[in-house]
């Protein structure tokens, strides 16, 4: 897609049938699956920014495709979860060389002043906005996905005893599509985790990946959640595997005041579900196999398309995918796991250090 | 002779980013590309430093463990899963001493290829003979490879990564 105000605003006057001015383009800086690109809009005497999602030169990390990513947009938009309104999904060559979809941008941010700051008097807006997000993975967790056909394209386990097994010989699937090499580490710990399934407790629209940097803010309200590639249908503790700050361990004075515990508590208060820190811990070996896929995919692209591949793909496809390896035997008890600071510094960006 | 290294020209590189070039890049996205970048020369110059002794050592192993599947396979009566461990063995890439770095990876390459593959044949009699020691024996061996393999890893990613600043 060529992303020259020109061409923007050519497209967008075809497109919206009237005239309108292109005031100025971003691509955003995070995030690493996708382009994400900002597009500020006048027309009607009213200004606007339009997101633009399309994926990567040498193609997208994630196992799933751009048009689930918009199906999910476009059926969220049926539901109370906050997310921004899906417009309209393009392909057509005469205006690109590849797909993209355009949604409305919701006011806010991904960032909250003050919540990676370790001074305590931050803990309170740290416990607050925990509270909120778990509120709103509960909206999410009661979606009626089968009413409004989220089966369409998520594929569904049988019941609550294969909720685990069917999330597990999904990720396999994806893996083995595109793996670039052996990695015996991933039979081993998919038989094992065969092994130690849990049943759900429900089956639920899952978000996938979640925390700080996934979503909006706007003060203390999660005004839209963002980032639905790895949207699935199965047990919701597969959506606290994958946390990123937004479950911190606190303490004050020796006193535990919150961490994944009171947060699951706090989730079967709003809820009614009950999720377990086993359940969570075995989901986060999943989410860690769930890695080691778009690290493939990324390295792939990087070893075939080094001339479009970006520096970010290079990055997933070394350092990400050793890290979830590591992580995978010692869930096993075969080895020891990577250093927390590691696995902190993973998440770690210029706009917010640790 | 040329007497200034790869590595260090990649350490002169890297100076000269953190020098010149980072304080005239303006927008977050050029400062993240090279946050990114500093890393993965670092990475670069580790592997040069460290990675063709491990990935020949690494080899080797692999090549021993392939071995003893084929003969677990052969011990267990199973002719036709042997040889298809025996045909992987073959074919694959073999290094001397004068190979690449680029030579070695294609060797790894072929060869932990060949250990997934056997690996998920072994997996699929696992309801048939997880009771037998000797199936037992050669999944331990598997396992205990892995671990080896990854935590080998561990001595390039580490040096190069862990903490050295935000990564994007």
């Amino acid at each position: 897609m060529d992303f020259s105000p020109d061409h923007l605003q050519r497209y967008l006057t075809h497109k919206l049938g009237e005239p309108l001015a292109i005031t100025a383009v971003e691509r955003f800086s995070r995030g690493t699956s996708r382009q994400t690109w900002f597009v500020d809009v006048e027309h009607r005497g009213t200004a606007e920014t339009l997101v633009f999602r399309t994926d990567l030169a040498a193609g997208s990390i994630e196992p799933t495709s751009l048009d689930q990513e918009y199906f999910m947009y476009e059926r969220l938009g049926h539901t109370d979860v906050p997310v921004a309104k899906a417009l309209f999904w393009e392909e057509d060559p005469a205006w690109t060389d590849t797909p993209f979809y355009v949604r409305r941008k919701v006011e806010g941010s991904w960032n909250i002043p003050g919540f990676l700051d370790p001074d305590p008097r931050y803990d309170d807006l740290r416990i607050a906005i925990s509270k909120e997000h778990i509120a709103k993975l509960a909206l999410v967790h009661q979606v009626d996905w089968k009413g409004l056909g989220f089966d369409r394209r998520l594929s569904a386990p049988r019941d609550e005893a294969d909720c685990a097994h069917h999330y597990i010989d999904l990720t396999m699937k994806q893996f083995e599509a595109v793996r670039g090499s052996g990695m015996p580490v991933m039979l081993e710990v998919a038989e094992w985790l065969h092994d130690h399934a849990p049943v759900a407790p429900r089956i639920s629209l899952c978000k996938g990946t979640n925390g700080f940097g996934e979503e909006v803010f706007k003060g203390t309200t999660l005004v839209a959640m963002s980032d639905w590639e790895e949207a699935s249908i199965g047990d919701p503790a597969a959506d606290f595997a994958f946390m990123q700050y937004l479950a911190p361990e606190l303490e004050r004075d020796g006193r535990k005041i919150w961490g994944m515990a009171q947060a699951l508590d706090h989730y079967r208060s709003v809820s009614g579900i009950a999720v377990t820190i086993e359940a969570v811990r075995f989901y986060g070996v999943l989410r860690s196999m769930r890695l080691i896929a778009m690290s493939e995919k990324a390295g792939t692209a990087t070893r075939t398309h080094p001339g479009l591949a970006e520096i970010r793909q290079a990055w997933t496809g070394t350092e990400v995918g050793y890290i979830c390896r590591r992580g995978l035997i010692a869930a096993m008890g075969l080895s020891d796991p990577p250093p927390a600071s590691a696995l902190a510094e993973l998440h770690e960006t210029i706009e917010a250090p640790l | 002779m040329i007497t200034v290294s790869a590595t260090d020209l990649l350490r002169v590189i890297d100076a000269t980013l953190v020098s010149k070039v980072e304080p005239s890049l303006g927008d977050v996205n050029g400062r993240s590309a090279l946050a990114t970048v500093r890393h993965l020369l670092n990475f670069v110059r580790v592997r040069i430093e460290r990675e063709g002794a491990m990935l020949i050592a690494d080899d080797a192993a692999l090549r021993r463990l392939l071995g003893q599947m084929a003969e677990y396979h052969r011990s267990a009566g199973d002719s036709e899963a042997a040889a298809v461990v025996t045909a992987a063995l073959e074919t694959a890439p073999t290094c001397d001493a004068t190979a690449s770095l680029d030579d070695l990876t294609l060797e790894a390459r072929a060869l932990r290829e060949a250990l997934h593959l056997a690996l998920a044949r072994l997996q699929g009699l696992r309801a048939e003979r997880g009771d037998d020691p000797a199936y037992q024996a050669i999944r331990a061996q598997i396992r205990a490879h892995i671990v080896r393999e990854i935590e080998a890893e561990g001595e390039l990613v580490g040096p190069a990564f862990f903490g050295r600043g935000p990564r994007r």
